[in-house]
């Protein structure tokens, strides 16, 4: 993922643990620790921005979710409003 | 009046709805989203030549947060469910309390049942801005969504078409 122009600096601190980590993945790919760490973070960052649309549950509500989800179908009473709407024409 | 894809020739910029974030994206970025990113297609209500409202519609999913284990594993324990996303639906301020939203939102609706032919999906999202836009959806039988800060409703596709009849 290279950027045209590198103008900005990101200084972070880690723990000797991550540091260790961090190493030693970058070496396992050959590539320098900085260079892993951004691009590995700039993946990270895509990931989040395109998944902007999608609605994230928290895990403790997703049971309930998915249990709703297989209920049967039923008519909603609030929504007879909208079915009883006079329509508008479609161009 | 009658609802048309949104195009080229007509007028955004006369829109108002009188929030600024819905506003500002009409204006500036749904003719975009429209042809260039095919993000979202966008509905408009048009009247003797004006706007009067428009809604968006965009693909979307939702999908619940795994646990660290289950992501290690390679193995997520629940599949991302299909869902239509209506991002923004809006009335132009000189027209509000004339039960357009509802119509329109009802216009919404019956599209996204339409699409429902031909595409599975499961959920229909709507995104709320504020709590009278929230309490507007619940008012139409939409449940909150229990999520990551944005208020977001939940209606099922399947009780959409018990509900129309579709």
């Amino acid at each position: 993922m290279a950027t045209a122009h590198k103008t900005q600096r990101l200084h972070a601190r880690l723990s000797p643990e991550q540091d260790r980590r961090l190493r030693e993945a970058a070496a396992v790919l050959g590539v320098p620790m900085s260079q892993f760490a951004v691009d590995a973070a700039d993946a990270a960052a895509r990931q989040v921005l395109s998944d902007e649309r999608l609605l994230r549950v928290p895990q403790e509500a997703a049971d309930e979710l998915f249990a709703w989800l297989d209920e049967p179908a039923r008519v909603v009473p609030e929504m007879r409003r909208l079915v009883d709407a006079r329509r508008f024409e479609q161009a | 009046m009658h609802v048309e894809r949104l195009n080229r020739r007509h007028d955004r910029s006369s829109f108002g709805c009188g929030k600024e974030e819905l506003d500002s994206w009409f204006h500036h970025h749904a003719g975009q989203a429209e042809s260039r990113s095919g993000s979202a297609r966008t509905y408009v209500l048009v009247h003797e030549n004006r706007i009067m409202g428009f809604y968006s519609l965009a693909a979307s999913g939702v999908a619940a947060d795994e646990t660290p284990e289950d992501l290690l594993r390679g193995q997520p324990r629940y599949p991302v469910i299909p869902a239509v996303l209506l991002a923004r639906l809006a009335i132009d301020a000189s027209h509000h309390g004339e039960g357009l939203g509802e119509r329109l939102m009802a216009d919404a609706v019956r599209r996204v049942i339409a699409a429902t032919d031909h595409v599975a999906v499961v959920l229909l999202v709507v995104d709320a801005l504020d709590d009278s836009a929230a309490a507007f959806y619940e008012r139409y039988g939409f449940r909150r969504a229990r999520g990551d800060g944005r208020t977001r409703l939940l209606a099922r596709v399947k009780d959409l078409r018990q509900t129309f009849g579709a």
